[in-house]
């Protein structure tokens, strides 16, 4: 088994120098490209997306508050409305910070580990809170819109709904989180 | 760090160390898209990690930490495509003699293979001869535990390849 295990480590250093491995040149990424197409990783595309989106929100808040000061809609609606973007807003801060907290090349691989479930966690969390909730405003708007009294059942029905996607959607995300906690777990054992 | 010296420091980076790159990745990758997506996944983290490389450690040091980091991590949002090619096909350059040594380097690798993530990392940075304290930096583990678990390792692999 030494032995073995010495011709091993010999035979996995020497892959270091190889030029490509075994694969063909058609397989090998054309990595100038990676910046000449704007090399972003996946933590940093979740910043900027979740920044676009934070900056929406944020809007929308304002406007919603600016409701009390000049009507455009009913002060419920624009009260929901303040309330919903604002929990929004936070809820997409902190998944925008948490982002920009993550560096490979700094962390340890337990750190990376515990950022990245920090990371899916917010994800997950807002979708599960966002979604039954954009539901409900959307039903509670239609409602008061339409004058239609049926629209409270299926305001509760919208955000039921919304809840199920949510949690629907948020099952690959809780699966890889499950995975890394109990690495993180084997890693500080 | 302006952005022309920055250019020429990922190529630099990814041309001296790209074959330890896709090494690693490979020891992940479920199939070639996946292998894809690793090593892309890889190349951006290292490209907006550059900023941060202080120069304390060796670059192979911090070129593997940014691929274990980003392999252990990395999250697959779309599931396996039953068309995507599978890696069995593909081996790492292995050279084959056609021999009892060759067939048992090869079912080593099937074995590492098999582990699970963090063993792997622990293995892999072994097998290229980082240090206990090195691994215990790059794992975020205390060096006791980088040598235990490196214990339970070799056992388990020489159990796997009695079986």
């Amino acid at each position: 088994m030494n032995s073995d295990i010495d011709y091993l480590k010999m035979q996995w250093q020497s892959l270091n120098t190889s030029a490509s491995g075994n694969r063909n040149d058609a397989d090998a990424p054309d990595f100038s490209n990676v910046l000449k197409n704007g090399a972003v990783s996946s933590a940093a595309r979740v910043k900027r997306i979740y920044t676009m989106i934070l900056v929406i929100c944020l809007i929308w808040t304002v406007l919603s508050l600016a409701n009390f000061v000049f009507p455009v809609v009913p002060e419920l609606v624009g009260g929901l409305m303040a309330a919903f973007f604002l929990l929004m807003s936070g809820m997409l801060a902190a998944t925008v910070r948490r982002a920009g907290m993550i560096d490979f090349g700094r962390m340890s691989v337990a750190d990376a580990m515990k950022s990245v479930c920090r990371l899916e966690s917010l994800i997950m969390w807002r979708r599960i809170i966002g979604i039954p909730l954009a539901f409900l405003l959307l039903s509670v708007m239609i409602w008061h819109f339409s004058g239609n009294a049926f629209m409270i059942g299926g305001a509760l029905c919208g955000a039921a709904a919304g809840l199920a996607i949510g949690v629907a959607l948020a099952r690959r995300i809780r699966e890889s989180i499950r995975e890394m906690k109990h690495l993180i777990k084997e890693l500080e054992r | 760090m302006n952005e022309t010296e920055a250019t020429g420091l990922f190529n630099e980076i990814m041309q001296r160390h790209d074959a330890l790159i896709y090494k690693v990745c490979y020891m992940y990758a479920e199939d070639l898209e996946h292998l894809r997506d690793l090593h892309q996944e890889v190349a951006a983290n290292i490209w907006s990690g550059l900023g941060s490389f202080s120069g304390r450690s060796k670059v192979s040091t911090w070129v593997y930490r940014v691929a274990l980091n980003t392999c252990i991590t990395f999250f697959r949002r779309h599931g396996k495509h039953s068309s995507a090619e599978r890696l069995d096909g593909m081996r790492l350059d292995i050279v084959d003699d056609g021999d009892e040594r060759s067939a048992r380097l090869k079912e080593m690798y099937e074995l590492i293979g098999r582990l699970d993530r963090i063993d792997k990392a622990i293995v892999m940075l072994w097998l290229d001869e980082h240090s206990y304290d090195e691994i215990s930096s790059v794992m975020g583990m205390t060096r006791a535990n980088v040598a235990s678990r490196l214990h339970r390792i070799r056992q388990r692999l020489a159990s796997m390849a009695n079986e």
